[in-house]
Formats: C-alpha cells, structure tokens, sequence
C-alpha cells in the first residue's frame, strides 16, 4: 500500500485526480488508524495532528523515493483528510447537539465540555468553503497551513507558488477569514 | 458590514490591501490617511483586516492541534471506543478478536445514540451464557463510570423473574464502560398481543405482569423512568420481563447534578412519547413517574394507539400537549360503538367507564393525582378482573372533596415535614414539603431505610446476590444522600454506616461519613441530645484506628464533654473513656491509659453494680482485657493474670459462653502464660480461646486461624511436630477459605507465616512473606508511624538476620528504633515490650 502511494506521489505528471482520490483514501484510513494507535500508545488524551500526519507520512511513503514535491503533495492530501476527519466528528456532534426534541432518541448524548471550540472549528470549516468560492487558492492555504500544519515552502511547491506568495495568501486568508468569522463590532 | 456585503467587496478590499503591502511603511500610512478622510468605514475595516494579517497570536496560527485540546480529548475517547469496536467487528479473524472483558461479542442488535448493544456470549471456565452487551457511548459524561459502578450494585440487587438482569458492568479505565444484561428472546408486548389477538382480560393479566416487576424495583428504590413497548418484551412462554430497568437515570444529566443540563430540553434522557409532564418539565422523577408510564403502555395496549400523538409537533407544542392537555379516554380512540375495533379487536364498551378511569387516573398530569403507587393501580385493574368497583371512578366523581382529603392527609401523615417546617420556616415550606412527597414513597421512615438496606443482601430474598459488604454500604451513603429524614435521624444512620465501614476495612470513607455526622450534629443538634456524643465517639475511634491518635484524643476528649453537657453518665461515655485509654496506649503512654483504665473499670463496676445484663458489660470487659494486656508488656504478671481471669468470668457470665470477648480473654491470658513461660497452661488458654472462637464463628474468622497458627508454633517449639502441623494446615485452609481481609488481617496473616516459615527452616520465603507483612502493614496504617508497623520491622530484621544478612537486618532494625522512637516521643517506656495488640 505504501509503495502505491509513493508511486503515485512520486510521478509528478500522472496527478490525475482518480489516483489522488485513491491516495486520500488510503489516507484517511490510515490517519484514524494511527490517531488510535497514539491514543492507545501510553493512554494519551489528546491528538497531535501534526505528529499524526507525520506518522502516516512515514508509514505510507518511501522517503528514499519521493521527490519533495511528491511529499508536499502527500502532506496536502492529510492536510484535506485531517480536515475531514475532525469536521465529519464535530458536525456530527453539533448535530446531535441541536437534534430535535422530538427524535425518539432513548439516551441522551451529552455535550462534550469547550463545545464551543468544536462550534469554532466547524464555522472555520464553513467559511473555508465560502473562501473557496471567491479565491480557491487561499483556501487551500488555509487547509494547508492550519489542518495540516504544512510551512510556506511546502505550501508552495503544492500551489506550485512561491513562497513568499504563499505567505501573503496566508495573510490576505487571515484578513478574510477575520470579516468572516468575527463580525465588526 | 455583514458577511454578504464584505464577500461582495472582498475584490475591492483584496486590490486595496495588495496595493498597500506593496507599499513602504510611510506609503502607506499616507495612503491610509487619504482613505480615512475619503471613507473613514472603509479605512476603518482595512485597519482591521491589516492588523488581523499582522496578528500571530490569532488562533488560525496555532492550527488545529491547538485549537480544542477538550475537544480534541472527546474525539480521542470516541476514537478510542470505536477503534475497540470496529477492530472488534471487522477484523474478525478469530472469535477472540471479538470480545470485551470475558465476554465475546456475536452480532450487533442495535446502535443508537448511547451506544451499541451487542448480543455476546461469555464462554470461559467459570460459567456459559449468552448475554446482552450495551456498550456506552464515551460522551455520556466524563464520571459515567464511576456513576456507573455505584448504580450497578443497585440495579443488582434488583432480582426478579420480570426485570432482565444487569449481571455485570465494565468501567475499566482505557474502555467503553459496558453493561452486560440478561439476554432477552422476546417480542415487545404491544406486538405480542396484537399477533396473538389477545382478549383484553388478557391483556390485564399481562399488564399486571408489568405492574409486579416494576413494583418490585420501586420496593428496591428504583424508578424505570422509560417504560414504553420496545423495552417490556414477552418470551414465547408469555413471561413479561422488563429492560433497561433504571438505566435511564445512569445518563441523566439531572442526575449528574447538572443544572444548566436541565434546561436543555434536548438532553433530558426519555422517550418523548411516552414521558412523563414532569419528566418534559425537568421536574425530579419518582415512583410516580412509572406510574404515569404504565398508564401510557396500558392505554396502547387497550386501544392500540399513544395517548398522544406527537409526530410533527415542535418542542413547544409537544410540552403543551403533554404537560397541559388531558389525554382523551381510550375508549375513544377504538372505532364505532358496537364493532370490534380492527386492530385490537377489542370493543368500545368494554374500555368504557372503569377501564378509561383507571388508564386516566394513571396518566394525570400531576403526581399527587395519580396512582400513589404501582400496587395501588394493580390493585385496581384486579378490582375491575373482579368485577369490583375501581377506585379511579370514584375518584373521577368527589374530584374535588377527594383531592381536599388527600392534601390533608399528606400533611398529617409526613411527621417529618411538621418538624421540619418549624426549624426552616415558611420560606422553606414548599421545597421541603416537595422533598417529603418524594422521599415518602422511598422511605417510610428510617427503619425502613434499614431494611431494605439489608434487604440487599437477604440471602433468601436475594439468592446469590453479589452485593459485597462494602457495595451494600455504597448503596446505604448514597441513598442517605437523598434522605430527607429528621436531623437526628440523619446523624444516627451516618453514624452506623461510618462504623460499618470501618468493621470492612474502609477507613477513609468511613471517617469522611463521621466527620459529616458530627458536623451535622454539632449544627442541627440540641446541647442536650446525645447523638453528639457517640458521634464523636465513634471518629474518635475510627481516627484512632488510622493512627491519627492526637486528633483521636481531642475528639475523645470532647466526646466525653458532650456526654457531660447532655447529662448522659451510661453505657456510652464509660465506653469512650475505655477508648481514650486504649488510645493513651498506642500514644506509648502506658503509665496513663492503665491509670485510667484503673478508673474506668472502677466506674465501670459502680455503674454495672445491680444490673448483670447491662450493655456495658462488654466495654467494661474490654478495659480489662487492655489493662491485662498493658500488665502483661509490663510484667505485671500477677495483676495482670487477675484482671484478665476477671475479664473471662465477666465476659462468660454477662456476655455468653460464645462471645469473641470471652475468646480475646483467653487469648490474652494464653499471651500472658507464653511470655511468663508456662507453655502448658498457654496451650490450655489458646486452645479455650480457639473452642469459644468457633462456637463464635462457625464459618471461621481471622480469629480462628490466628490462635489455631499461635498454638502451633507453640507446638513446633516445644517439638511436637505433628499437631503443630495440623493444626498450622487448618489455619490455612481457613485462610483459603475467608474473602481477603482487611489490610490489617492480611498482615496477621503474614506475619503468622512468616513466623512458621522461619521456625520450619525455610528462611528465603520466610523473608519475603514478613516483606509482605510490612507491606500490608504499612498499607493498613496509611504509611504513618504505627507501633505494629515498628513491629514488623523489627521482626524483618530478626529473619535477614536468620538469613545470614545483617547489613539489612541492622538497617530494618534502625528503621524500627527511628519509628518507635518517633510514635513515643517523651514517652518513651522503661521497657521494650509492646502491649498486646487490642485489634
């Protein structure tokens, strides 16, 4: 499974998007998959998304073999997948949260404690896709830089961008996402 | 600027803030100046957007890991619980991989908002059985397991033919907290009796079935609180039993204490359908609550519909509906007069009049208007199996000059609730009187409390309850945290379950339920009353026990000043002084406690001058066998021989020829023969201490295996090798044989071995078995200085000397001197004999 996505990776012509498609799969599963194993390792309460990504990396990748192009696209697809994962968990809770009275649940599910921070997450994930709409490549940036923990360069190889452009993208996203989500006062 | 306008002046804004990072800081402050003259909203937003672009503090810096770690941890315990169930579930290579504690995991049932619910199977040397896994959802809440693991011992003790029983509970640390019910092959009684077109006597007669079981649980203090079909099944036998059986309240956030979790209408734990008004108003549910459910299911079974129907209402119109609007007779919801209805078969004039009152009255919006109880509403329906009149109807009639007696009534009958009002006034009148109503059909007064306490763990009530002791006291504290009984009454019984828990070993918690029991009397009591007093007396022997003996002395002290205030001169304070002796004792003030146990035992026989069958006897034969102990370490043989030989006749004449006091006289006076050096008479005491120690405890006691062990290393020292064995392997067997003990016991225990292992030769083991003694040793004193700590050091230096190591036999015997030293400060005695011990 790791040589199929060095491969994929590795030829930085055949980025068709069916490949990649795959290669997130893998990710996605692999990513739950070691987010388990950390928190099984020494009863650990929280999750490093950084060290997960970096766990997958080395799992799914022959460094050997890859370019640094091919790992910054890897880190971009876990960077999407992180997103995923911990968005998929916390509009399921949200959900549940504001789920009707009605719905013939038997239990209750309790809110977790910080909820708010969980709401946060989910309306930065809103205004992500709405960013994307006026400038896809901030939003990437966005994805890049804060679910996937990536630096500037490797930002801009995958934008296939400078790095300073890399840079002020962040900054101009930050700008937006700041009339976003915090509403003048 | 909302979001829509600044998405739509975002291209604007962007080429204005492009332009201006282009620029060098004075550009740009110029550029900035010009646009606040021309714009001063627009220069104040790009103020803004630039100072968020310059901000690294911002959270979008930190990046996701940062962003929630509480967040975070709650996914990482859903991870963690579904990582166990889809490995479980998916990876089934072999049967093993599917399992949870003992048990094996076979097919999903179902998954609902709580969790999953497994069929599974435990298949292991100890017992075959196929079980019900309900597997929680970690987000129930954070202390769900240990919630958990004191509502189990309750749910436990619920043992009835009707009711599936909860038979374990996994609340490990590192998985999903399990619970593990009886495994029901049944269909859900509405379904039942419509495909069997069941006749509506028949289906009174399974309602009734309904009505036992849940009769049952409410006699043991627990309410269902979701009674609907799906959770009342019926096997192919027509057996009624009931699930979930007070489940509901293990995830109620009410419960939890909760208040803001209260008003969040989404979270209350019910099935809206079916719940109850108070229930829908977040009001506590009680007895009352299945009352209103059993009307509910009686009502579907009847007429084959909900007394509501709620689909498609809002929150707010289905709170209306349930808590305002009376539900229409059953009758009514049959079709037209004269035909049997089509989908129960049942026909309109039979649910009319009798039965329509008897579901009505069950389904008042008020508690106080319904049944008063389950037998109550039975009771009814065999009336109308009778052809008796049903109590409902009436009711429906004299509503007014019926709601007028009740009322009254209530407020004659809660003697509890007149007292209380007195102290707490009229603003307190109402919560109180609510509390009362509660708690009325709980406890209908201490005693009861008591009892079903004990019911519990009633072998014939409850055979093969699993309850330990110490469950049995968890479940005692916490419902005496919801008992609303008089002040007294409260002190009394967290009294006797401080010292109930200290007879089981459980110190800490037992001295936590004494201390409130003193706090509570030295606030609610009167001077006069002395429940103070033994409530002091009772943490001051608790506190004694745990070695904290100053403390322990003061509160003797001002135990006995209570008695004093209280004019109390009998049984208790004369115990107490006995008790601030034996403390003196273990202070190493041995000078002191034998002249007051001199005192108290004068008191003692002025007290008990005329009256052979006084209770005092056995604190008056305790002081004496102290103060023959205390003679003994003394050698004050002839003393002490007297006070002791005094302590047996007293004990056998007053006590009986089968009480432990007599036995622990014999014992002492056997101690006291063994260090004067009489063996033969030694052997003779411990032996009659061994012969009362069984008649005593048939079933064998720590006692027991202590003499039985003492009189055979007598044996091996005077060589006779034979009975000493014997007599050695009984003790062990009775070892084998008793729960563990205490941690004290176990230290007994060890040493006893250790003891024999050495005086057998077989030094190594000996070695590690006293190391285990000190162990335990250290464990029962909390690791604080104790004369029987000191003691065992001493003796494990004693073995490493055996054992050819005298560098460590020297450091354990300096640890002993330090600790021994220590413990008796000034009070060092002329001698370096221990007093017996006095456990």
């Amino acid at each position: 499974m790791g040589a199929d996505v060095t491969a994929i990776l590795a030829d930085a012509g055949s980025r068709d998007s069916a490949a990649l498609a795959q290669v997130y799969e893998i990710l996605y599963k692999e990513l739950q998959t070691i987010a388990r194993a950390q928190l099984r390792r020494l009863d650990q309460q929280t999750l490093n998304t950084a060290a997960l990504i970096n766990e997958s990396y080395l799992k799914l990748i022959d460094n050997s073999r890859i370019s640094v192009e091919g790992r910054a696209h890897f880190l971009a697809l876990a960077a999407r997948a992180m997103r995923q994962i911990l968005i998929d968990y916390f509009r399921r809770k949200t959900a549940a949260k504001r789920g009707s009275f009605i719905k013939p649940v038997t239990l209750l599910e309790e809110a977790v404690p910080a909820e708010q921070r969980g709401e946060m997450l989910v309306a930065l994930d809103d205004a992500i896709d709405q960013l994307e709409l006026t400038n896809e490549r901030l939003a990437r940036v966005v994805e890049y830089k804060f679910f996937g923990g990536m630096t500037y360069d490797e930002i801009a190889q995958v934008l296939d961008i400078s790095a300073r452009s890399a840079r002020l993208d962040w900054r101009k996203a930050k700008a937006w996402l700041t009339l976003e989500l915090e509403p003048e006062t | 600027m909302d979001k829509q306008s600044h998405r739509h002046r975002w291209k604007e804004l962007e080429s204005l803030l492009d332009e201006l990072l282009e620029m060098s800081a004075s550009e740009r402050n110029q550029r900035l100046c010009s646009i606040e003259q021309r714009d001063p909203e627009l220069h104040k937003t790009l103020q803004r957007l630039l100072n968020a672009m310059d901000d690294d503090e911002s959270f979008l810096e930190h990046g996701a890991q940062n962003i929630g770690d509480t967040a975070l941890e709650a996914l990482a315990e859903e991870l963690k619980v579904h990582t166990r169930l889809v490995e479980s579930a998916d990876e089934a290579d072999g049967p093993n991989d599917r399992a949870l504690g003992k048990y094996r995991l076979i097919r999903r049932l179902g998954a609902g908002g709580m969790g999953e619910v497994w069929e599974a199977e435990r298949d292991d040397e100890v017992m075959r059985q196929r079980v019900a896994i309900k597997i929680l959802h970690p987000l129930v809440g954070k202390d769900a397991a240990q919630r958990f693991d004191r509502e189990r011992h309750i749910l436990a003790a619920l043992q009835h033919d009707g009711i599936a029983r909860i038979l374990d509970a996994g609340v490990a640390t590192g998985e999903p907290p399990y619970l593990v019910l009886e495994y029901v092959d049944g269909m859900a009684v509405t379904e039942f009796c419509r495909d069997n077109s069941l006749p509506v006597r028949d289906r009174l007669v399974l309602f009734l079935q309904v009505c036992e079981a849940v009769a049952h649980a409410h006699r043991r203090l627990v309410v269902h609180r979701d009674l609907k079909p799906s959770n009342i099944l019926v096997d192919h036998r027509g057996r009624v039993k009931l699930l979930d059986f007070g489940i509901a309240k293990l995830l109620d956030p009410q419960e939890i204490g909760a208040q803001e979790a209260v008003t969040r209408v989404g979270l209350i734990a019910m099935t809206p359908e079916y719940a109850a008004p108070e229930q829908i108003r977040g009001e506590p549910v009680t007895t009352a609550t299945d009352v209103y459910g059993l009307g509910s299911l009686l009502y579907e079974l009847l007429s084959g519909s909900r007394p509501f129907d709620i689909s498609g209402l809002s929150n707010a119109e289905l709170q209306k509906l349930i808590c305002d609007t009376a539900a229409a007779p059953p009758s009514s919801k049959t079709e037209a007069a004269g035909r049997a209805d089509s989908h129960t078969g049942i026909r309109r004039d039979a649910l009319r009049g009798d039965l329509d009152s008897v579901v009505l009255k069950a389904l008042e919006k008020e508690p106080d208007d319904r049944y008063a109880s389950v037998t109550e509403l039975a009771d009814d329906i065999r009336n109308f199996l009778d052809g008796r009149p049903v109590s409902a109807k009436a009711s429906t009639f004299g509503y007014r000059a019926g709601k007028f007696i009740k009322r009254h009534k209530l407020s004659i009958a809660s003697s509890v609730v007149a007292v209380t009002i007195l102290t707490v006034g009229l603003t307190g009148f109402f919560w109180q009187a609510r509390e009362a109503e509660l708690q009325r059909a709980r406890f209908e007064s201490t005693g009861e409390f008591l009892f079903t306490l004990f019911e519990q763990v009633d072998p014939d009530l409850n055979p093969g309850s699993n309850l330990t002791a110490v469950g049995l006291l968890d479940v005692g504290a916490e419902q005496l945290e919801r008992l609303a009984a008089g002040p007294e009454a409260r002190v009394d019984l967290l009294r006797v379950l401080g010292v109930l828990y200290s007879k089981l070993g459980e110190r800490e918690q037992s001295e936590t339920l004494l201390r409130q029991a003193v706090t509570e009397a030295q606030a609610n009591l009167p001077p006069s009353n002395n429940t103070t007093g033994q409530a002091l007396s009772s943490l001051g022997r608790v506190l004694a026990e745990r070695g904290q003996l100053d403390e322990a002395e003061d509160v003797q002290r001002e135990s006995l000043e209570a008695f004093r205030i209280a004019g109390d001169f009998g049984r208790w304070p004369l115990g107490v002084a006995g008790d601030l002796a034996r403390t003196y004792a273990l202070q190493g003030r041995w000078r002191e406690a034998q002249t007051a146990l001199r005192e108290n035992i004068d008191d003692h026989q002025s007290y008990l001058a005329d009256d052979p069958r006084n209770l005092a006897h056995r604190s008056y034969v305790e002081a004496l066998i102290l103060l023959g102990e205390l003679q003994t370490a003394t050698d004050d043989w002839t003393t002490a021989r007297t006070n002791l030989e005094l302590a047996a006749t007293t004990a056998k004449n007053s006590l009986g020829a089968d009480h432990p006091l007599l036995a622990r006289s014999f014992e002492a006076l056997g101690n006291l023969m063994r260090r004067a050096g009489n063996s033969d008479e030694a052997r003779e005491q411990l032996l009659a201490a061994l012969q009362v120690n069984q008649q005593a405890y048939p079933r064998g006691h720590q006692a027991t295996a202590r003499i039985s062990a003492a009189i055979a290393l007598m044996d091996l020292k005077d060589g006779n090798n034979g009975d000493a064995h014997e007599l050695y392997q009984s003790a062990v067997q009775l070892w084998e044989t008793m729960p563990e003990g205490t941690h004290a016991e176990r230290a007994d225990q060890y040493e006893i071995v250790a003891n024999w292992q050495l005086s057998t030769g077989a030094i190594d083991i000996a070695l590690t078995t006293q190391q285990a003694a000190l162990y335990a040793r250290r464990l029962a004193h909390e690791s604080l200085d104790h004369w029987d700590v000191a003691a065992a050091l001493r003796e494990l230096s004693s073995i490493q000397m055996a054992a050819a190591r005298s560098a460590d036999a020297e450091e354990s015997r300096r640890k002993a001197r330090a600790m021994q030293q220590r413990i008796f400060g000034k009070n060092t005695n002329p001698t370096s004999s221990e007093p017996g011990n006095g456990r």
